[in-house]
């Protein structure tokens, strides 16, 4: 598959909510690009989104009483809620998709992705693998842009597949971007 | 405490909890001001600052009764007038 | 194989709130029952919406509802297929939050590690009953996750990468969901109304429903009867609200415009859509407007089950879907409890009674909170 751009980051926010605005800041570039926006398709692969707010909300609704808790947080509880802001931050209106797992998310994404534009279902698409900060470690994306043709880069997914699959998704993000960093 | 007093503290807690919900709101929201077509309040801004008047004065504000906070003003009225019951 | 390689649904298990099999749940929908109603722990819990759909004889861990729900829908759907599930099989599974329960009770301060208890714990579920090894994803788009992961199948099997997939969505009842959606004013004051004119929101329910898919050449090869064909998935994205749908329906329309595309048929070919219906004001009013838009003069009969049924969130489509497999081989389009009147400009008018016709095209709905959009088109098993 080819590759055109990619970037990595590491982030600290502990919510979802805080966290996807210092991680649309890192990765715009890669949004910009000259495409009809419904022919961009978007990806997100992560092992936890949605688990730090979805705790958060319910500690907060048992504090402050479930029938008058508060409703602000709630959209973050759902694991969609980051690939949906990034479709609203960059006006990305293409297939839209969440997978939750380790590297066999992230492996899927990309797999997806390479799917839907060998098929012509869209022109590029974005996979964005999201570990978010958990209290052991913080939070780390990798975000890679998927064309048809001409990639700076090109990914074997069969020989990715064998190098991190069962292995963490955070392991498999150094795995990956130690890829692109040496093509 | 008299009723200027708690209507002016009414205001004040409004109006921060709609900076709260939105920085970019600028300091001393006069009033009348409305919350759609004043301050780009959307559906959710206004679920939440109506979960915040709940939590702060002990209300239930019914589903049927979102309606009547468009502004400011309206929203002090309804908060005094369901206080006071 | 090629994108033309037909796929079909040889075995379906569902448990739901009117039934856990298939022909339960089409016997009560038939009938427009609904299993709606207040539940006295939902009341005594403080909870402003005690009204939801839930299933009552199905008991487990309460930490592994999810899983649990899962796995019995997928060996229901085994039995259904006749088939010997190969250790390569894939499973595609769709969910919302995962088990709810261990998110609540982690929160409350219990020693949880919830890495095992998000939605690839359902996945996980499903291979180790089946000790399966092949492909599998773990689909969290919301509302739309069931249709997501039998698209997923769809694209598996026509790629080769199994024979044979489970695929569907399970979603155990969220106390947390129930707190958000009420908070977030989504809730009906009453019961759940889709399209009406006097809508008032959704209900929360739960369930899951698996389906066995093969490639049709296969599955006729062991002798097996395809009960439906899955010809292609829509998306799009609306890129709108966190919540609150684009409000043309523009992004709805869009996904449904996608699988029709990738179907190779028109609009006018369709005979039944099976709406999101979710009766909220706003969701509904989109997709009236997608609807009409896409359609035009040949809108064809809608009906929708979250009346019945509440709303099951990731295992929403994949329970509706079962429906659309029920009435392609009844050859009916069931009512839609809760509809009574549509609105009088731009509205839909449901079915109110079963609807015997023929029907060959089916599109199933399934549209998510932040905006994420699916439709699956369905076919009658034809050789």
């Amino acid at each position: 598959m080819q590759i055109d751009a990619f970037r990595s980051l590491d982030f600290d926010a502990r919510l979802e909510r805080e966290a996807m605005e210092q991680i649309a800041d890192g990765i715009a570039a890669l949004f910009d690009i000259e495409a009809p926006r419904e022919r961009i398709g978007l990806i997100v692969a992560s092992d936890n989104a949605g688990t730090a707010t979805s705790v958060q909300f319910w500690l907060d609704a048992m504090r402050i009483g479930v029938a008058v808790a508060s409703p602000e947080l709630f959209p973050w509880c759902l694991a969609n809620a980051p690939c949906g802001a990034l479709a609203r931050r960059f006006r990305v209106t293409g297939p839209n998709a969440t997978l939750l797992g380790e590297s066999d998310a992230l492996l899927a994404a990309l797999d997806t992705a390479a799917g839907q534009v060998t098929q012509r279902q869209v022109d590029n698409a974005v996979v964005v693998a999201l570990c978010f900060a958990n209290g052991h470690a913080g939070g780390k994306a990798l975000a890679l842009r998927v064309c048809a043709d001409n990639g700076r880069h090109s990914l074997d997914l069969g020989a990715l597949r064998t190098l991190v699959d069962p292995v963490p998704l955070r392991a498999g993000i150094d795995v990956l971007c130690g890829q692109l960093n040496r093509c | 405490m008299n009723a200027t007093t708690m209507t002016g503290d009414i205001l004040d807690f409004v109006t921060g909890e709609l900076c709260a919900i939105r920085p970019s709101l600028p300091a001393g929201l006069p009033p009348t001001a409305r919350y759609t077509a004043d301050l780009n309040f959307d559906s959710l801004d206004l679920v939440e600052l109506v979960a915040r008047i709940e939590q702060r004065y002990g209300l239930k504000v019914p589903d049927a009764d979102l309606q009547q906070f468009v502004s400011l003003d309206a929203t002090l009225q309804y908060i005094v007038t369901h206080i006071e019951r | 194989m090629n994108g033309k390689t037909r796929v079909v649904i040889t075995g379906v298990g569902v448990l739901t709130p009117l039934g856990n099999a298939p022909e339960a749940l089409w016997r009560a929908l038939r009938a427009g029952e609904s299993a709606a109603h207040e539940w006295p722990d939902l009341v005594a819990g403080g909870y402003r919406c005690a009204r939801a759909c839930r299933i009552s004889a199905f008991q487990c861990d309460p930490l592994r509802r999810g899983r649990a729900l899962g796995i019995a829908a997928a060996e229901q759907a085994v039995r259904h297929a006749g088939v010997t599930l190969p250790e390569s099989a894939g499973v595609f599974i769709g969910s919302t939050l995962g088990e709810s329960m261990a998110f609540e009770c982690a929160a409350e301060g219990e020693a949880i590690d919830l890495a095992d208890f998000r939605v690839p714990s359902f996945t996980a579920g499903v291979r180790e009953r089946f000790g399966l090894t092949g492909p599998q994803q773990s689909l969290a788009t919301a509302c739309a996750a069931g249709n997501y992961a039998v698209g997923a199948a769809l694209s598996a099997l026509r790629q080769g990468r199994c024979n044979v997939a489970l695929a569907g969505g399970a979603e155990p009842f969220s106390r947390l969901s129930l707190v958000g959606f009420s908070r977030s004013r989504a809730m009906a004051s009453g019961g759940c109304r889709p399209f009406d004119a006097n809508r008032t929101g959704m209900l929360l329910g739960e369930g899951a429903a698996m389906f066995v898919m093969e490639r049709a050449e296969t599955a006729l090869q062991r002798g097996a009867t395809p009960l439906a064909e899955v010809v292609s998935l829509g998306l799009s994205c609306d890129a709108h609200h966190p919540t609150a749908p684009q409000p043309e329906g523009l992004g709805m329309r869009a996904a449904m415009q996608a699988a029709l595309q990738a179907g190779g048929i028109t609009p006018a070919e369709i005979d039944w859509v099976n709406a999101h219906g979710s009766g909220t004001r706003a969701s509904d009013a989109a997709e009236a407007k997608a609807l009409h838009a896409l359609f035009g003069d040949t809108l064809p009969a809608v009906s929708g089950s979250k009346g019945a049924l509440g709303h099951a969130l990731g295992a929403a489509s994949a329970i509706e879907l079962a429906v659309c497999v029920q009435g392609l081989h009844d050859q009916t389009v069931p009512p839609t409890p809760g509809h009574e009147q549509p609105e009088a400009e731009g509205g839909i008018a449901c079915t109110r009674a079963p609807l015997a016709r023929r029907l060959r095209w089916v599109l199933n709905n399934a549209f998510a909170f932040g905006g994420v959009n699916s439709a699956l088109l369905l076919r009658a098993w034809a050789a």
